[in-house]
């Protein structure tokens, strides 16, 4: 059975329907990429898998129970960091903690455990602003992983930095993913990104937003820094291309 | 180096363009021979500073007090009544243009009045002050409150965070810098809103001192009186900086 199941989504807003029959499968511990030209409706999607907005049809599942609506299953992380410039790096990641009832201190050493696996060790007492950004990024993504750890919606986590940065993330991204043990439906629109993350990858129409395309990708998250020269590679990167009509 | 230059040339030009000001005061008022009655020169002014320190000193114990007590009650009265506000939309869409045309009514026109209601004593200029106090404060609040941006609300509703935890740790902290902002303003109308009061009807306070010394033509006391308001409303807003940097020590203006 899928880990988490879209079926049949459609959503109107305003008067524009964005949505249209969206059915999406990802698997366990798998990462699922999500691919469209901006503003196609790919955060309207996750607004509604994270139980934000409701849809006008169709449910979301989460090991086959209905949580269409249901905030709080699933934990979304978007491409502002949105760390508060008013705590200090580890009360910010223990945040989720903290909502979920837990005090102050033991929120804070639980976090804490987990500062080393991203790379923030030694910056507990930072303020965000004293942070660089992929910093704030990877203390962001802790917080969403310190709010459910299973699953995770990422809405373009790296479309803020620079490229160097973004290729440095997902470096780590890849080496840090399989131990972390979740599940996560990755937002993008870009193609390398995606061919670099993702086990599987839907692209998404221009508005109102159908699956134009759903490919398994053999290579994902691969343990060396070289280009590809497979040419089955560049075949799925091309196909990819055209379905997004650039 | 140079920005400890430049830092000293920032202290320094305004100090010198007040000397040059003084200097020019004292040399027009000598040259002009005119009476002291009329307009005395800054060292007349500190003499009697000096000479009159003792007696002001009891009447601004009295203005100090009044600026004091106002300003919190203000500062009280805003923190209550913008969280409200802040929580329950209708009470802010029924409140906000209130205390907007609030302000138009000149709080010279209704300090008589708070006279003969409470009489002489100190009540009716803390209520002046508090009154002059609330606006800036309440406002900067309510601005900074409403300018929090609205992901972090959404971040934290996907997280299931009750509405009190989202005012204790996204809106309330993220609206502090411009509180402040409007601390400091309010802190400089406080000592005024107190003289103001005690012009109007008192029987102490640095406000009833200059309408005595205006009275029987002593401009020289008025002037020392006015060095002494200012004094003190400048360490009111020296105060509140102080205050700003430890209770906000991440803003912007503390962290390079």
């Amino acid at each position: 059975m899928s880990h988490i199941a879209v079926q049949g989504v459609c959503k109107t807003l305003g008067n524009l329907l964005t949505l249209k029959e969206i059915n999406l499968e990802v698997a366990r511990k798998s990462m699922v990429g999500i691919l469209g030209p901006s503003g196609c409706g790919k955060s309207t999607l996750l607004n509604i898998i994270s139980g934000l907005l409701l849809p006008d049809q169709g449910v979301i599942r989460i090991d086959g129970k209905d949580v269409t609506g249901q905030t709080g299953r699933v934990s979304y992380m978007q491409q502002k960091d949105l760390l508060l410039p008013s705590l200090t790096l580890l009360d910010n990641v223990a945040i989720p903690l903290v909502l979920k009832g837990k005090s102050r201190f033991q929120a804070r050493s639980e976090a804490a455990g987990s500062i080393e696996k991203f790379g923030l060790a030694g910056f507990e007492t930072y303020y965000p602003r004293q942070l660089s950004g992929g910093m704030r990024q990877r203390a962001a993504m802790l917080r969403t992983y310190l709010f459910s750890s299973d699953i995770l919606l990422l809405d373009e986590p790296f479309a803020s930095l620079d490229a160097l940065t973004r290729r440095r993330m997902q470096s780590w991204l890849i080496e840090v993913f399989d131990d972390l043990g979740a599940t996560a439906i990755f937002v993008t629109h870009d193609v390398d990104e995606a061919l670099r993350l993702c086990d599987q990858i839907y692209v998404l129409t221009e508005c109102p937003a159908k699956i134009r395309l759903q490919v398994n990708v053999p290579f994902c998250r691969p343990k060396h820094q070289r280009t590809f020269i497979d040419p089955d590679y560049a075949a799925l990167r091309d196909s990819l291309l055209e379905a997004l009509e650039v | 180096m140079k920005k400890k230059l430049r830092n000293t040339a920032n202290h320094l030009f305004p100090l010198l363009a007040v000397a040059l000001i003084l200097l020019v005061w004292e040399e027009l008022v000598k040259f002009c021979n005119v009476p002291e009655w009329i307009l005395p020169g800054p060292l007349q002014i500190w003499h009697t500073l000096v000479e009159t320190w003792s007696l002001m000193l009891v009447h601004a114990r009295a203005t100090v007090i009044e600026s004091l007590l106002g300003f919190s009650l203000a500062i009280i009265m805003a923190l209550i009544i913008t969280f409200v506000m802040n929580e329950i939309s209708l009470v802010r869409k029924a409140l906000y243009p209130i205390i907007i045309t609030s302000q138009t009514i000149p709080i010279v026109s209704v300090a008589p009045l708070f006279v003969i209601w409470f009489g002489y004593d100190l009540l009716p200029k803390i209520i002046v002050v508090a009154l002059v106090c609330f606006f800036p404060i309440a406002i900067s609040l309510l601005n900074g409150m409403a300018a929090v941006d609205r992901d972090y609300l959404q971040l934290f509703k996907s997280m299931q965070s009750s509405r009190w935890n989202t005012f204790r740790l996204v809106t309330f902290p993220l609206a502090m810098p411009s509180f402040f902002a409007g601390l400091k303003i309010s802190a400089a109308y406080s000592v005024m809103g107190a003289v103001i009061g005690e012009w109007l009807g008192a029987k102490e306070g640095l406000g009833y001192y200059m309408t005595l010394a205006q009275h029987s033509f002593n401009v020289d006391r008025v002037f020392a009186a006015i060095v002494l308001i200012t004094i003190f409303s400048m360490l009111l807003f020296v105060l509140v900086s102080i205050t700003e940097k430890l209770v906000i020590p991440w803003n912007d203006k503390f962290i390079n």
